[in-house]
């Protein structure tokens, strides 16, 4: 589904050159769920935003099926970005004083949905989210996991294909955060590819496959230990055994 | 289109916190440049008033330039007085002399004309068009487009006003003057009745700001009418420059009206680099203020970005927004500028109107669409620059 090839990024010019990225090579599978590990500043979230047309790779290559994403333009990445992906982010990116049902609609509008097609979508989601009684609710009066199940709602509504997730429990707590991976989990056995950035392993743990980052070199590690809620598991190729 | 209106709604209404102050900036940047384009129409406008009122007269008129007066100088008007007498009786049958009043000091008009007035000197056309009134039974004088009144006004000033002198070189206005009004009729030819008409004769007025200052009027035409005797007349007034002490430069009436126009027109320019500066000013500061807007919106237009609008969604509403920001402020920054005339000077408020109508929105108008076109253009690419990753994190 998804190829990366070679991907390089840089920031800045001259001496304040930064490179984020540095030879990426990763392939996402269709209905994948995976976890992007890496500490800080480790250029996890610039490979999201690579993968989500949000940002262009300085080199290397990126297809998504048989579409040479890297080559299409300014214009056909936005349309690229509208009918495939959805994002969810840590500090939610909800516009506070919209309503649930409001934050839900906007990438509905963004589609040129009708506006009763997007009422029942609407409605689908937030049955499917449990966040019914919230639909009239303005942002601003939620709580963290509120928000951010509002925020997946605002993902899935438009039906991407892939969904992906920076830090999405970095500002719950464990609990909520729990809820939330459990939410992302059942989206992925319905058919959706996940891409979950974390720096938590146990986080991570909620995902079917592992790769991390440092310093913007990928770092597949054959051993790695990942803490899922309580109990131990080992990463071999990038794969929970 | 859908989508554009859209995020415009919710573009407004989520940078109501910033789009009002924006209101009020843009608005206060449009009252200067349509201030300023007054200040400069009414230059223009000056000019075109002179071009109308005064047609070129022929070879024979001359006007006499004060390159003398001295407002400390009492005894001028009394010596410039006999200098005409004399020129006069010099040529009793060659020449005629007509001077007429330009508004110096400050004329109380009362609210009533009375209809006893013989005191209206000249009145020029124009000015009475403006004040609605119908010249077309008035004797004219030969040569300028002036009107010589010796008739009551009543009805054309509705109500007590002060004309302020600066209304015009070019108008050669007198009123009909009521008492508190000081006339010191001091024309060699008239009565000491002060009611009697004082058309065509030096007229001195007490300056209403200061009841010790005399200001005379110095405008002098002299109108010879036999042309043979012109050196004759023009040495004569040199001479008799010399004998009373005046310096009146005689001027054939065509280099005048030349140079009130040049002089105008200059005054026009230096205000017109007034008004392309407020207009520079305009656009710079519209453009900043939306760029800094944008600046501070950035994490906002990102969450559209993400969420599936397009660049060309985002250029679309951005210019948008800045069309009904810049239109609201400019209609706003009008209707000030006509509010602020309430109560004024009723010829004032027509001359500024009849700006407004005839010019102000040729200026203003492109102004506005120039300020929308690049405050919203250079938003637009600002926005494009900046990648959606870049605006999402704020």
């Amino acid at each position: 589904m998804i190829r990366l090839e070679n991907i390089c990024k840089i920031y800045g010019t001259g001496e304040g050159r930064v490179k984020a990225l540095n030879g990426i090579d990763l392939t996402i599978e269709k209905g994948d769920m995976l976890s992007v590990m890496g500490t800080s500043g480790s250029g996890k979230s610039t490979l999201l935003n690579i993968l989500g047309c949000m940002d262009r790779a300085t080199s290397g290559d990126y297809y998504y099926d048989d579409v040479h994403v890297s080559a299409l333009s300014a214009a056909k990445l936005d349309l690229f970005r509208k009918q495939k992906i959805g994002f969810v982010f840590q500090d939610f990116a909800l516009l506070p004083n919209y309503t649930v049902y409001e934050s839900i609609e906007m990438p509905l509008i963004a589609q040129n949905i009708p506006g009763r097609k997007r009422r029942k979508t609407i409605e689908r989601v937030v049955e499917r989210l449990g966040i019914t009684n919230l639909m009239d609710k303005k942002i601003s009066t939620l709580s963290g996991g509120q928000k951010q199940r509002c925020a997946i709602g605002r993902a899935v509504a438009k039906d991407s294909e892939l969904i992906l997730a920076d830090e999405p429990t970095g500002a719950l707590d464990s609990k909520n955060g729990e809820e939330i991976m459990k939410l992302f989990c059942e989206l992925n056995e319905e058919g959706r590819t996940v891409v979950v950035i974390t720096h938590d392993t146990g986080i991570a743990g909620y995902c079917k496959r592992h790769v991390r980052i440092e310093d913007g070199v990928m770092v597949t590690h054959d051993q790695e230990v990942v803490v899922e809620r309580d109990r131990i598991v080992t990463v071999k190729d990038g794969r929970i055994s | 289109m859908k989508k554009i209106m859209h995020l415009l709604t919710e573009m407004i209404l989520l940078k109501l916190k910033t789009f009002i102050p924006l209101l009020i900036m843009s608005w206060i940047v449009f009252v200067i440049v349509i201030m300023a384009g007054e200040v400069f129409l009414s230059g223009i406008y000056r000019v075109m008033v002179i071009r109308d009122t005064i047609d070129i007269p022929d070879e024979r008129v001359y006007y006499l330039k004060n390159t003398y007066m001295s407002e400390s100088d009492w005894d001028f008007g009394p010596r410039s007085n006999e200098l005409l007498k004399e020129l006069e009786e010099t040529f009793p049958d060659e020449i005629e002399i007509a001077a007429a009043y330009s508004m110096r000091g400050v004329i109380k008009l009362p609210a009533e004309p009375q209809s006893r007035g013989p005191e209206i000197v000249f009145l020029n056309d124009a000015y009475l068009k403006m004040c609605g009134i119908d010249t077309s039974g008035y004797p004219k004088r030969e040569g300028c487009k002036t009107t010589l009144v010796g008739a009551d006004l009543k009805g054309a000033f509705p109500e007590e006003y002060t004309v302020k002198t600066d209304f015009g070189l070019s108008f050669y206005i007198a009123a009909s003057l009521e008492p508190g009004t000081k006339l010191i009729p001091q024309n060699i030819y008239s009565s000491d009745d002060d009611s009697k008409p004082l058309d065509g004769r030096l007229v001195v007025v007490q300056d209403m700001a200061d009841e010790n200052s005399l200001i005379y009027s110095n405008d002098i035409y002299i109108i010879i009418d036999d042309t043979d005797v012109t050196q004759s007349v023009l040495q004569t007034i040199e001479r008799l420059n010399a004998k009373y002490n005046t310096g009146y430069a005689p001027e054939n009436i065509k280099q005048t009206y030349s140079n009130l126009v040049k002089n105008c027109l200059k005054t026009s320019q230096e205000k017109a680099v007034f008004l392309v500066f407020s207009v520079i000013i305009c656009i710079i500061s519209v453009t900043t203020m939306n760029m800094v807007d944008i600046l501070l919106h950035k994490k906002m237009y990102g969450i559209y970005y993400a969420n599936g609008f397009t660049s060309k969604d985002m250029r679309g509403a951005v210019i948008l927004t800045d069309t009904i920001l810049f239109t609201t402020s400019m209609m706003l920054a009008w209707a000030f500028c006509c509010l602020r005339l309430k109560g004024k000077n009723p010829v004032v408020v027509r001359m500024i109107t009849d700006i407004h109508y005839r010019y102000i929105w040729t200026i203003i108008i492109p102004i506005t669409v120039i300020c929308i076109i690049i405050s919203g253009i250079s938003a637009a690419l600002y926005l494009d620059r900046k990648t959606p990753a870049e605006l999402v994190r704020g």
